[in-house]
C-alpha cells in the first residue's frame, strides 16, 4: 500500500453549501472518493491510499489535470483506490466535485 | 408507469448500498449514523496491505419509510465481498441495540437490513466471526423487544456461507 497526497490551488472556490460527499466503491478498479468542503480559499488536496504501488507520477498527472479542468477550490478529496485506471480516477474525482456543486 | 427502469433508476441488484437505501426510504429522510467523514475504518487491513472503506463497508442509519421511521443497515456487497468485520460488525450490533433500547420509548419499530455479504474477511477473522455471533443476538434481542428486524437480501446463497444464512434466518 501507498500513500501520498497532492496539492493544488484552483482558479475558483466550488459553489454551493454541500459539506460531503461520496463516490465509488473500493473494489478491483475501482475506487472511492470522499469529498470535504474544509480547505480555506481555492485551495485544494487529494489524499490517496492505494493497493498499488509506484504510480506516484501518473498521479499526479491526473489529478493535476483534474485540477485544471474543474477548480475544485475548498475541497479534499480522499481516496481509498483498489488499483483503478486513470481514466476511472478522472471520472470519480468530477462526479465528486458536481456532487459538492449539488448535481446528480 | 411503465415496469422498465427510467433511465436514472438503479436496478436494485445492481446499486451501491448508499443507492439501495436512497431508493427504499422516503425521499431525504436518511440520517446515516458514524458516517464516511468520521473514518471509522478497519484496524486490521493496512497490516495486510490493502486500502479500507471510510464506512467499512457498511452504512447505518435511520429514516423512514411510507413515513414511519425505521432503523435501516445496508453492506457494500462491492468492498471486501460485503464480508463482515471488527468495525462493520460493530455499528449493525450498535444499531440493532438502539433498536432495542428505544423500544417502547417512541422508538422505530422496524430495522430493515440490506444485507449483501460474502461472511467474514479472512484479514480479520475471529472479530468478524464474533461480530456476526453478536449480530445474531443483537437480532434477537430487537426481536424479544418488539421490535421487527426484516432482511433483504442481494447476494448469491453459494457465495454467503453459513454465518449469513444464519443472519438471514434470525431477522426470518
Amino acid at each position: 500500500m501507498e500513500r501520498f497526497e497532492i496539492r493544488g490551488t484552483a482558479a475558483r472556490r466550488v459553489p454551493g453549501d454541500r459539506r460531503q460527499a461520496i463516490t465509488g466503491v473500493n473494489a478491483s478498479g475501482n475506487l472511492e472518493v470522499l469529498v470535504e468542503r474544509v480547505l480555506p480559499g481555492n485551495e485544494c488536496v487529494v489524499e490517496v491510499a492505494t493497493t498499488i504501488t509506484g504510480f506516484r507520477d501518473l498521479w499526479q498527472a491526473v489529478i493535476e489535470d483534474f485540477f485544471e479542468r474543474c477548480a475544485p477550490g475548498g475541497l479534499r478529496f480522499s481516496i481509498n483506490d483498489g488499483g483503478a485506471r486513470p481514466d476511472v480516477v478522472t471520472l470519480r474525482l468530477m462526479q465528486g466535485a458536481r456532487l459538492m456543486e449539488g448535481g446528480e | 408507469m411503465s415496469d422498465l427502469l427510467q433511465a436514472h433508476e438503479v436496478d436494485f441488484y445492481e446499486a451501491s448500498a448508499r443507492e439501495r437505501i436512497a431508493g427504499i426510504l422516503d425521499s431525504g429522510s436518511f440520517r446515516e449514523f458514524i458516517g464516511p467523514e468520521q473514518r471509522a475504518m478497519s484496524p486490521h487491513l493496512p497490516q495486510f496491505n490493502l486500502t479500507g472503506a471510510f464506512d467499512d463497508g457498511i452504512v447505518v442509519g435511520s429514516g423512514k419509510l411510507a413515513g414511519r421511521a425505521v432503523f435501516i443497515a445496508a453492506q457494500e456487497g462491492r468492498f471486501l465481498g460485503g464480508a463482515f468485520g471488527e468495525v462493520h460488525g460493530a455499528k449493525l450490533v450498535g444499531l440493532l441495540r438502539a433498536a432495542r433500547d428505544q423500544a417502547g420509548k417512541g422508538g422505530p419499530r422496524a430495522v430493515l437490513l440490506l444485507l449483501d455479504t460474502g461472511g467474514v474477511r479472512l484479514q480479520e477473522a475471529n472479530a468478524g466471526e464474533l461480530s456476526i455471533s453478536e449480530t445474531i443476538n443483537a437480532i434477537i434481542e430487537a426481536r424479544l423487544a418488539g421490535v421487527a428486524v426484516v432482511a433483504l437480501t442481494a447476494d448469491a446463497p453459494a457465495r454467503s456461507g453459513a454465518a449469513a444464512s444464519s443472519l438471514r434466518a434470525a431477522a426470518a
